[in-house]
């Protein structure tokens, strides 16, 4: 390369070096290692520490006891299983209902952006006013739900928070109402992106709508459903404020999620280096799904058009 | 295997007419090209024939049947389009046989008619791969697989090779005219490129802005054009069109110039306005004027290998004209053109 000037030892070794890309993101990952990276080390020292404000002598006392007591507490497994329900329970509600609000408004042209505000609005709404306002909807003597229920023949009303049998299903469908907007948003950019000309085909070649649906439109959206499934998925194991202003884990512990068990570890029995052993926990899963989320991402971008 | 019949189409957008009476008989078995100008209305009568736009005015029948209100599925068309529209999320064999599994067949008799379809078209290397992993032309030939693995009434054809390269363009639609042979089902094929209408079609159906121009053989439209703009629209390089009146002498008068000597002249002439058209290789240069000869300068000269094009102002009008190669003359050079008396075309549009 002819060049007036020899390179300096600067840009040989630091603009042109292989770690000029780490270089470059350093600044970013200072911020993060401090806001994040932090916290994580400081509740990972905390888990092996014994901080009960209980038991306040303990303090200081280093050891696998809150890991011992993570692996052998029913309350543990109780918490997992009752994420992993609840994790189901808002991916199936939402994807049906996103996919189906989306493929009512895709060929939607008049009032398209009324139509699509409407169905964006819930997740306007803070999750803390979607709770309170769900949870007087629930009210076993006041709420609404019970009301209309009245007008249905051999379907008793239910006392839908303090029931142990309904209790997560409602926090669910309530969880479903706030977040399925996303997934919507998702869908309808993921049917605009399907081309008409699919359809045209097809529709000559003999398939009715079901089939349609069935073989263009699903299998066109696989990789956006698949996205979708996880980002749900995340929402729906951290989800804190509609399970702790409804019901905040009960009745008995029937809708003690992960997070719930957490806080209530926390701030009502006041064990926080247990409390941090359960955040380590809920680490760790968080990370298998964004794992599974990354691993989504790059082959979304191979989808081609033809 | 079934004759197509529009009758009397119309299709208005709003206050926008796209096709207006268009009639258009077709028999059973015969290969008829649909061309005419972008916006002319060829694509849209397609598409109502395949039933993927609704028809404002008019019926059209296939087979007796009348299917102006059916449904795609029910009409029995196949269609190859000109983006393909290939199933991008299945491979070329379950392309290929999505219509069959659509209409129920079963696995054995699906893998048997895949098998023949890629056989005919040479796709069997590529059965296991998916659309984005073949070429342009592959492509369109699954795309024509696809259309002609159902057997179906009617194939229509839009614009399926405009994507492709020109020599690409060559070979295919051989290859389609051999199909056609084959199979012998009704074809109706769009397209804006004359050289496909002439080379592929057993008619012509000329459109110019959603009327019907004329229909007719490929050579019926060549050799006895009805107006000036379908003689203009078929053959390379295009019909020269002037303006002329009668004149004494039996004569013309073209430009500037006085033709004389040119009849018999069909009889009788047409009324004003009169246009005189003559193909570029009817006209022979002459070295010096005749009365039947109108000068000109060379203007332009296109050497095209087996004959020259030249381009000759003469008063305020280019002409067009084939001389042998190379040519003789260059630029600049005064010349006569004589037309062949013979060959002339009277239009009154």
């Amino acid at each position: 390369m002819p060049s007036s000037r020899r390179p300096s030892r600067f840009s040989r070794v630091v603009l042109d070096g292989p770690l000029f890309p780490f270089l470059m993101i350093l600044p970013a990952l200072i911020v993060l290692g401090l806001v994040i990276g932090l916290p994580i080390l400081e509740a990972l020292r905390l888990s092996f520490d014994t901080i009960a404000l209980r038991r306040p002598a303990m303090a200081g006392t280093y050891g696998f006891h809150n890991y011992l007591k993570l692996f052998t507490d029913p309350r543990t497994y109780s918490a997992l299983w009752l994420s992993c329900l609840y994790m189901a329970g808002t991916v199936v509600g939402s994807i049906i209902l996103a996919l189906t609000a989306a493929l009512l408004t895709r060929r939607v042209v008049r009032f398209s952006g009324l139509t699509r505000l409407i169905f964006l609005l819930p997740w306007t709404v803070p999750a803390v006013v979607t709770a309170l306002v769900w949870g007087v909807m629930y009210d076993g003597n006041f709420g609404v739900i019970n009301r209309l229920i009245d007008f249905i023949p051999f379907i008793g009303g239910h006392n839908w928070l303090v029931e142990r049998q309904t209790a997560l299903a409602s926090l669910i469908v309530a969880q479903v109402w706030n977040e399925f907007p996303m997934a919507y948003v998702f869908f309808l950019a993921g049917l605009k992106a399907i081309p008409d000309e699919l359809y045209e085909a097809a529709a000559i070649d003999r398939a009715n709508a079901l089939q349609q649906f069935l073989f263009i439109t699903l299998p066109q959206l696989r990789y956006i459903m698949a996205v979708i499934v996880i980002l749900v998925m995340i929402m729906g194991f951290k989800s804190f404020p509609i399970i702790y202003i409804l019901t905040g884990g009960g009745p008995a512990g029937a809708t003690e999620t992960l997070t719930i068990l957490t806080y209530n570890t926390a701030f009502r029995s006041l064990d926080f280096s247990y409390a941090a052993t359960l955040g380590i926990l809920a680490v760790l899963a968080s990370i298998l799904l964004v794992l599974g989320y990354l691993k989504l991402l790059p082959r979304s971008g191979n989808e081609g058009t033809t | 295997m079934a004759n197509v019949q529009f009758n009397s189409i119309f299709k208005r957008y709003g206050q926008v007419e796209v096709l207006s009476d268009v009639g258009i008989d077709i028999k059973d078995g015969e290969f008829v090209v649909l061309v005419g100008p972008s916006g002319c209305g060829k694509s849209t009568l397609l598409r109502m024939l395949a039933g993927l736009e609704t028809v404002t005015a008019g019926t059209i029948a296939i087979g007796q049947r009348d299917v102006t209100h059916l449904p795609p599925r029910e009409r029995d068309v196949a269609m190859v389009f000109q983006n393909y529209a290939l199933y991008p999320h299945m491979t070329v064999a379950d392309n290929i046989a999505f219509p069959l599994r659509m209409m129920g067949f079963a696995k054995s008799h699906i893998r048997d008619q895949v098998t023949r379809a890629a056989e005919m078209l040479g796709l069997m290397p590529y059965l296991a791969r998916f659309p984005r992993e073949l070429s342009g032309g592959q492509r369109q030939r699954v795309a024509m697989g696809r259309a002609v693995v159902r057997e179906p009434d009617v194939f229509l054809f839009d614009e399926p090779l405009s994507n492709l390269d020109a020599s690409l363009r060559v070979k295919m639609r051989g290859e389609i005219k051999q199909m056609h042979q084959r199979l012998g089902t009704t074809m109706i094929y769009v397209t804006h490129d004359q050289v496909e209408a002439m080379t592929l079609g057993d008619r012509i159906v000329v459109l110019r802005s959603g009327r019907v121009e004329q229909i007719g053989t490929p050579l019926e439209l060549y050799n006895k054009p009805v107006n000036s703009f379908v003689a203009q629209f078929i053959g390379s390089p295009a019909m020269n069109i002037f303006e002329a009146r009668p004149a004494a002498d039996r004569g013309l008068a073209i430009e500037d110039m006085l033709l004389t000597d040119l009849f018999p002249l069909p009889h009788p002439l047409p009324e004003n306005p009169l246009l005189v058209g003559i193909r570029p290789h009817d006209i022979e240069l002459t070295p010096a004027k005749t009365s039947d000869a109108l000068s000109g300068v060379v203007v332009l000269v296109e050497e095209m290998g087996n004959m020259s094009l030249l381009t000759v102002q003469s008063g305020s009008s280019y002409v067009q004209v084939e001389a042998p190669s190379p040519s003789s003359l260059a630029t600049g050079a005064p010349v006569f053109m004589r037309p062949m008396k013979e060959k002339l075309h009277f239009f009154t549009e």
